[in-house]
Parts: structure tokens; sequence; C-alpha cells
């Protein structure tokens, strides 16, 4: 059994092997924050070392006012974000006003038909959203966080990342609704 | 199933119960976008990632201790050579300007000996004779 407690003493007191515990622990959680944003295999994996580096780093700065999970996950959202802005000078758009229209550009009709996988598809779409909604949908859904944990993560209130959870999901649902038309007898 | 609008329905999947009647298209398209957006992704980190950051955490570590070492290396020798100093200026105050001339000497060594460490542990960093 993980206590979180326990195990950031142990790393405070110097035990190394306590810090590999915390990693095993988090790092599918770390990967799935910095793989929303960072599309590179290589680059998400370097990412995610720098992220256990400060977490050991600035460990003794966790008062314990939040889960570890949640603290984690923060560095690794604002690394990540860093890093893209940096590097990928991606647009960091805040809020599309047009979100309800938003072009999806993997959706030709070719494409479509090898899409036989549901869950690549909704991948694929995921991927095209712009990062602050690809990064509430993973933490919502796979990360399992509640709306008020993302906003600790992502410094967002609760209202703007309900807003955003249900605009990207009602998205989501319309295309692959009509995807299930098509592709389904 | 009852028509519900989208708000409903992604209240009613997001509370995971389970439907028996039949779905609308709508539902059947949330019922398969929430069981989607809970699949991990295919591709995660190599099975040697802890021990690779392990590694790192290790060198950082060991870095971080060497520094505190030469610090502390650096201060015993300033504080026994102001000893030294201090106890000739006491037992032969006229041996004491002879000394002074070598001052720079012993103030340039503990110096040196800090850029020297400091530079190295920069290229180890910086790893610049990797192959």
């Amino acid at each position: 059994m993980f206590s979180e407690k326990e195990v950031v003493t142990r790393i405070l007191n110097g035990d190394v092997r306590a810090f590999e515990l915390l990693v095993k622990q988090y790092e599918r959680l770390v990967f799935y924050v910095v793989h929303r944003l960072v599309k590179e295999q290589e680059a998400a994996e370097d990412i995610c070392q720098e992220v256990f580096i400060k977490v050991h780093k600035s460990l003794w700065r966790f008062k314990f006012e939040s889960k570890l999970s949640t603290w984690i996950a923060r560095i690794a959202y604002l690394t990540a974000i860093n890093q893209v802005r940096k590097h990928h000078r991606e647009r960091l758009s805040d809020y599309p006003d047009d979100i309800e229209n938003y072009h999806f550009t993997t959706e030709t009709p070719e494409q479509l038909l090898t899409k036989k996988d549901t869950a690549n598809y909704v991948e694929q779409l995921i991927a095209q959203l712009p990062e602050k909604y690809r990064t509430i949908l993973t933490l919502y859904h796979l990360s399992e966080f509640s709306c008020v944990e993302i906003g600790e993560i992502t410094g967002m209130p609760e209202g703007t990342i309900k807003n955003y959870l249900f605009r990207a999901r009602k998205l989501l649902k319309d295309k692959l609704q009509a995807y299930l038309k098509n592709e389904l007898p | 199933m009852k028509e519900m609008n989208d708000d409903e329905l992604q209240r009613w999947f997001e509370s995971k119960r389970l439907q028996d009647e039949p779905m609308t298209e709508g539902a059947k398209a949330y019922s398969t976008l929430f069981e989607a957006l809970a699949v991990e992704p295919e591709r995660g980190l190599p099975y040697d990632f802890s021990a690779r950051v392990m590694q790192q955490v290790k060198a950082d570590v060991k870095r971080r201790n060497d520094l505190r070492w030469n610090l502390l290396a650096v201060a015993i020798f300033a504080v026994i050579l102001a000893g030294i100093y201090g106890i000739i200026s006491v037992v032969s105050p006229k041996a004491l300007p002879s000394l002074m001339v070598y001052k720079w000497i012993f103030l340039v060594i503990p110096a040196l000996f800090i850029a020297i460490q400091s530079i190295d542990q920069k290229l180890v960093k910086m790893d610049i004779f990797r192959i």
C-alpha cells in the first residue's frame, strides 16, 4: 500500500529507494498529462524525466495541503506547457469562441474509413483540440481528478473547467455520432 | 429512454449509471465517448523509465553533495589559515609582515580550487565527451 506521508518523509530523509517508489506510482499520471500536450514520444519522455527531477528537488515544499498526485500533476502540467511554449510555439488559445464549430483536419472520408477503432478515432479528435480542453479531458476521464483538483492543477476556475469539459465532450459526441452513423451497420 | 439534452446526458454518464433501456443516438454516442475517454494511451513510458530517473537523481544528489564538501573544505582551509595567522600574530608578531607577502597565494589556492570544481561539474553536467 502506497502511503504518501511515509514515502515523502523517507525521501526527505534521503531514502533514494522511496523516491523510486514515488516515480513508479506516478509515472503513468505524469505521462498522461504530458502526452496530451507533447505529441512526440521522445520529447514527452524527456519532459516526464524533467518533471520527476523537479519533484525530487522541490519535495520539501510539499506541505500536504493537497493530494500528492495533484501536486505532481501540476508540476507536470506547468513543465509541459512551458516546453510547448518554448519549443513548439503552439498557439495556446485561452477560450476559442467558436469551439462548437471547431474544425478537425483528419475528417476526410478516406481517413474515416480506415478508423475502425473508435477509441483511436476519439484520440485523434482530442489531439486536435486546444491544449486546455485536451488537458481537462485527460485529467478528468483518465486520471480521474475532480473539477476542484483540476482547478488546483491548471489554475483555472472550477466553473471554467466544467464549461470546457461540457463543450469538449459535446463537440466530440457530435463528431462521434456522425462517425458512428457512417461507420456502424 | 426519455429524450435528454446534452447536459443531462453528460451528467447521466458521469454518474456511471447503467442503461438497460434502449438508448437514443445521442446517448449511444455519449456512452461510446465516455468509454473511449477512459482508454489509456497505446504507448507509454519505457519499462526502465524509473531506473533512468533514479540515475539522474543520484547524479544530481552526488553533484550537490560534492559541492557541499568542496565548500566545507574551503571553509576549513580558511579557518586553519586564519588560525595560523592568529597564532603567529600572538606568538611572533614580528614574523607576521613577512608572512603577509604570501597572503595572495593562500587566497588564490581556495579560489582556484572552487573554480576547478565548478568547471568540472559543469562539464560533467553538459556531458560534452559523450560519444
